[in-house]
């Protein structure tokens, strides 16, 4: 009897067991899945500030200044931001890149992590 | 059961609730899971309609006057914020994928297209709704017949008319029937005139002037007496004539690439009081006289080409797209979960009415 009860306690536990990796497995997959999301969302929101600032200092024309700031990392990561030779802006992430495209095409200077200054001297969008 | 089994019912019942639990649990993770990916998938497709659109309709590109070779990045308009329908043509001519690669649509499908009022916008010179005059010589009409052109046949000859897709035809004596299509003009955008065989004692001359001055397109083929005078440009004789690509927007190939050309031809050439011309192909023998060019009438336009089979060594230098015209509409594909965005334009070749481009994007 003893020896019964081992048998199907051992039994038991281990459909627990598969049934607890699978769930786990499961949540861990779409915790991996909403962490990326997370990322991709934060550089969509970070590209699309930097367009935006970019694309009002076109519009707005000569003349134009003004600060903005960009945070410090992307959902606990180090980033940049660049702007490709077409002048799309990329945010760039451990291997990972998103593109957004932008208004201004007559850019200089770089954008930074931290504060940035946005000019528009005759057409030239500069960043400081 | 006997005493100290474990299937009790106790643990069945557990097991049971925890294979409820776990039959609800994964279906609402899932749902949740599926409600924020579409989510994010929609504001994704929203920014960058947006994004994509506006980089269309208000930036020049990379280079400015950008070709299909030269494009590093597409824009359509010129740097007066006017849309350019030569950059429109190269953005339809390109190939669909390679348009996703420039405009950072990885992933995602899309749609462009361009409307002025009620008709499609088309690549070349004409616009919708036309009329089209012919009488024995009908080079155009395999241009013209499923271009995209909404368009009426005035036709004055003697025997049936070529089958094509027009919406009216009139038929009839030549002068009767062009008369009829002046008469009508008020209705059209454009009227291409190919060889009439007309002077212009024989018809309302006075009415084509109005047509073109009050802003109309006048596209006019072959024997050009008709036109000869009263219309901004001189006009002179030649036979057979050669002459040089000078436009290579329109032609998509070299520089003074030779054309040849057959026939009894006019050539326009620019004197005192006369408006702009601007030569498509000049004469090889004297580079004042255009064998093809254009220029304005009053706030309308005037294109002029002597022979519309005139060739060089590599074929045809007219196409459907570079004078009549394709559809304005460029595709990479079936789509669902359909964004779409219209936005006014005006053309850089028509200041007078507001045209729209819309874009679609989707998966």
């Amino acid at each position: 009897m003893k020896a019964q009860v081992s048998i199907e306690y051992i039994i038991f536990i281990g459909i627990m067991l598969v049934l607890f990796t699978l769930a786990s497995y499961a949540a861990l997959s779409a915790g991996r899945d909403i962490a990326e999301d997370n990322e991709v969302s934060g550089a969509r929101q970070i590209a699309a500030l930097v367009s935006q600032e970019l694309g009002i200092s076109v519009e707005v024309g000569d003349g134009y200044s003004h600060a903005f700031i960009l945070p410090g990392s992307l959902n606990g990561f180090n980033y940049s931001v660049n702007l490709t030779e077409s002048r799309f802006v990329s945010v760039s992430w451990k291997n990972k890149s998103y593109i957004l495209p932008t208004l201004a095409e007559n850019v200089q200077g770089s954008i930074s992590i931290g504060n940035n200054t946005i000019e528009n001297n005759g057409g030239v969008i500069t960043i400081a | 059961m006997r005493k100290g089994q474990i299937i009790s019912s106790d643990f069945i019942i557990s097991i049971a609730i925890f294979l409820i639990m776990i039959s609800i649990i994964i279906p609402l993770f899932r749902d949740m899971t599926i409600n924020r990916q579409n989510s994010e998938f929609r504001e994704e497709l929203q920014t960058r309609l947006s994004l994509v659109s506006d980089m269309l309709v208000k930036t020049d590109g990379i280079p400015e006057n950008w070709n299909r070779s030269s494009v590093t990045r597409i824009g359509l308009a010129n740097d007066n914020h006017r849309i350019n329908k030569t950059k429109i043509r190269n953005l339809v001519l390109m190939d669909p994928s390679t348009v996703k690669d420039y405009l950072a649509l990885g992933g995602i499908e899309f749609n462009i297209s361009f409307r002025k009022g009620d008709y499609h916008s088309l690549t070349g010179v004409a616009e919708s709704p036309a009329a089209y005059f012919y009488v024995n010589e009908r080079k155009m009409i395999s241009l013209i017949n499923n271009s995209g052109l909404y368009w009426d046949l005035y036709y004055g000859g003697a025997q049936p008319p070529d089958q094509a897709d027009w919406q009216n035809a009139y038929i009839g004596e030549k002068s009767s029937v062009f008369n009829l299509m002046l008469q009508n003009s008020s209705a059209y955008r454009t009227i291409i005139i190919e060889s009439p065989e007309l002077a212009q004692e024989q018809v309302n001359i006075n009415s084509l002037k109005d047509f073109v001055s009050k802003g109309g397109i006048l596209i006019f083929e072959g024997n050009a007496d008709l036109i000869s005078s009263g219309f901004s440009m001189h006009s002179g004789g030649s036979t057979n004539p050669s002459g040089l690509i000078k436009n290579t927007e329109r032609f998509d190939t070299l520089y003074d690439t030779q054309v040849n050309m057959t026939g009894s031809l006019l050539y326009f050439y620019h004197a005192d009081g006369d408006s702009v011309l601007k030569t498509d192909i000049e004469d090889k023998d004297a580079p004042s006289r255009a064998l093809a060019g254009y220029w304005s009438h009053g706030i309308g336009e005037v294109y002029y080409i002597a022979d519309i089979s005139g060739s060089t060594v590599s074929g045809p230098v007219y196409t459907t797209e570079n004078i009549i015209g394709k559809k304005a509409e460029t595709s990479s594909g079936p789509m669902q979960n359909i964004f779409s965005f219209t936005r006014p334009i005006v053309f850089d070749s028509d200041l007078n009415s507001l045209g729209s481009m819309t874009m679609v994007i989707g998966k």
